[in-house]
């Protein structure tokens, strides 16, 4: 069952060698015997055996298979949400306290798009609070394990997500990026995490962190699954029953990708990158291995400057909290979840926002509210922005160029779990390849590249506005060389 | 001189203070211990050292922060009842803190 992918268990449940229920069984019961240790999970779902037993008998009376799954490609496919994506009478807790016992009133606009093409929910992940951080550290209810080391984090903040696909919890996750939420942990982790392109997949449903950086994505074991996910996830097309969505249009998405031809693939490479400094020996020994097997394979690599890109990390920790200190402002203890109570309506809110929200999530607000507040909001918010359009521009040129960009995902492997909690910048130095596309909106895959000392490496590939199929068709030849 | 380079210039050694990060806590209302007062101001401290960085690039603030290869527009929708999205109004508001006969329970604010 290990490697497992979509189309092979579409095929393994159409020959009757596999059911959705034995594979729903098959996860349930890994979870019983690992998730105690690696805590991917807050939640396995009660319902996942009966639903799988419905898209097992659908498919049995279905006399046209090939016609079925066209409809419904993940037909008894079991799938994990992150808790920040909402599903209709699920808990839905961010991983905060303030949002414990919160009972989601209604689907996410991808989770009606993935239940519509048949997938089975069979759990909620563990998540840095409201997606806050970089190593699950921050979550209220306890740390995601690295299932490669337990000593060490899945990163985050979908690492329960990555972790559950990592520890064959689940064949396909979805998670939220906003910084690298989705493609650090899947480098920490060994599996593949896509950063769709800003815009391209609904965010109604998702917990607002940043609105101008956020995007749901998947975490697989394979491009191709992720290639499959996406197809599903992507649009605000109808799917029967969506409503509400905030997603691109396939037209709108289509206008988004400029003209240039792009068959014959050229990669970028970005010299400036490594004098950043803080770079493992290790992964810029795997990258240079990585671009060797390219060449190898006969595709061009050209270098590219980005001048501005040793500013990404500076503008996002700007940018990010500013729309952080806005959007968390909904969380009062009048609207949603838990509150505690004070003798005014005043106190009602600072002491449920003191006392429930997590340290990491405070630091933020109060970030956001100063870089917001008058006086400094032209020197920082405004600044921070003009630099995010330079940096727009540098990219779109960069594209005229080549069309796609390789970094390492992570400057490091997995770090040790504890080890940089008490030094934020540290923390947040693991963004620093991964906030960029994020700033521009492109979109960025991860893939597994390789180890060093047994811990998982991963290489991260950017492409322009709209061009996912870059990433997949370059990334598949990736798996074939690396 | 802008106000900008200013700021640029009172801010290359940022020191936050607890008494600010008291005042930043009351505009994001949230009531902080003293402890955290101390080690908030030391981290949000270093976080501001660290992004000031920005002010090197030269970039006007006037520009448009508009990301203008975006196709922009109002997502609208039908005035119809939309009963996938909201499947049952009861649900919405149990998931307030405090509810009652249907409505979301908020305290007196008018004496």
């Amino acid at each position: 069952m290990q490697n497992l992918t979509i189309e092979k268990a579409q095929e393994m449940m159409n020959s009757g060698e596999l059911t959705s229920e034995k594979l729903v069984n098959y996860y349930i019961e890994n979870i019983k015997s690992k998730n105690k240790d690696i805590y991917a999970y807050l939640e396995v779902f009660d319902d996942a055996l009966d639903m799988a037993k419905l898209a097992d008998k659908e498919r049995a009376s279905s006399n046209d298979k090939v016609a079925l799954l066209k409809q419904k490609p993940l037909l008894g496919i079991p799938c994990a949400v992150k808790d920040n994506i909402v599903i209709a009478g699920k808990i839905a807790s961010a991983s905060s306290k303030i949002l414990e016992k919160y009972v989601a009133p209604h689907n996410a606009a991808v989770i009606i798009k993935l239940r519509d093409a048949g997938a089975i929910f069979i759990g909620r992940t563990n998540m840095d609070e409201f997606a806050m951080g970089g190593s699950t550290e921050n979550s209220a209810f306890g740390v995601t394990k690295n299932p490669i080391d337990l000593t060490r984090v899945a990163g985050g903040s979908s690492g329960g997500s990555a972790a559950a696909v990592a520890m064959d919890g689940a064949l396909i996750a979805l998670g939220s990026d906003t910084g690298g939420s989705i493609r650090q942990p899947a480098s920490y982790c060994g599996v593949v995490g896509l950063k769709p392109t800003y815009g391209s997949v609904s965010r109604h449903g998702l917990m607002a962190m940043g609105s101008s950086l956020d995007v749901i994505g998947p975490i697989t074991n394979s491009v191709r699954d992720a290639e499959i996910v996406f197809n599903i996830i992507k649009g605000d097309e109808k799917t029967g029953s969506v409503h509400d969505s905030n997603a691109l249009t396939n037209s709108e998405y289509e206008k988004l990708k400029n003209d240039k031809d792009r068959s014959k693939i050229k990669i970028g490479v970005i010299p400036e990158l490594f004098n950043i400094g803080g770079i493992d020996e290790e992964v810029i020994k795997n990258f240079n291995s990585s671009i060797e097997k390219f060449k190898n394979a006969g595709y061009e690599i050209v270098d590219v400057s980005l001048p501005l890109l040793k500013y990404s990390l500076a503008v996002y920790y700007v940018v990010m909290p500013a729309e952080v200190s806005s959007n968390m402002g909904r969380f009062d203890g009048v609207k949603f979840g838990s509150k505690i109570e004070g003798a005014s309506l005043l106190e009602d809110y600072l002491k449920t926002r003191g006392e429930l929200l997590g340290k990491e999530v405070r630091r933020r607000i109060m970030l956001g509210t100063y870089v917001l507040s008058s006086g400094y909001h032209d020197a920082y918010y405004n600044k921070a922005n003009s630099v995010r359009d330079l940096l727009r521009a540098d990219f779109k040129k960069a594209f005229e160029k080549v069309d796609v960009i390789l970094t390492p995902t992570v400057p490091s492997p997995a770090f040790k779990i504890g080890q940089n909690s008490d030094d934020p910048i540290k923390m947040y130095l693991e963004d620093i390849f991964t906030v960029t596309a994020n700033l521009v909106g492109v979109p960025a895959i991860s893939i597994p590249s390789g180890k060093a000392d047994g811990l998982p490496l991963g290489l991260q590939f950017m492409a322009p506005h709209a061009r996912e199929d870059i990433l997949f068709t370059l990334g598949k030849k990736f798996e074939e060389i690396r | 001189m802008a106000l900008s380079q200013i700021f640029a210039i009172i801010e290359n050694n940022m020191e936050i203070t607890p008494a600010e990060i008291e005042k930043l806590a009351s505009l994001s209302r949230m009531k902080i211990s003293d402890a955290e007062k101390a080690s908030f101001a030391k981290e949000i401290g270093s976080i501001l050292n660290y992004v000031n960085q920005i002010k090197e690039v030269v970039a006007d603030t006037k520009r448009s922060t508009t990301p203008s290869d975006y196709p922009h527009r109002n997502v609208m929708r039908e005035d119809v009842s939309n009963r996938e999205v909201l499947e049952n109004p009861a649900d919405v508001v149990a998931s307030a803190p405090a509810s009652q006969d249907g409505f979301v329970k908020v305290k007196k604010i008018l004496n």
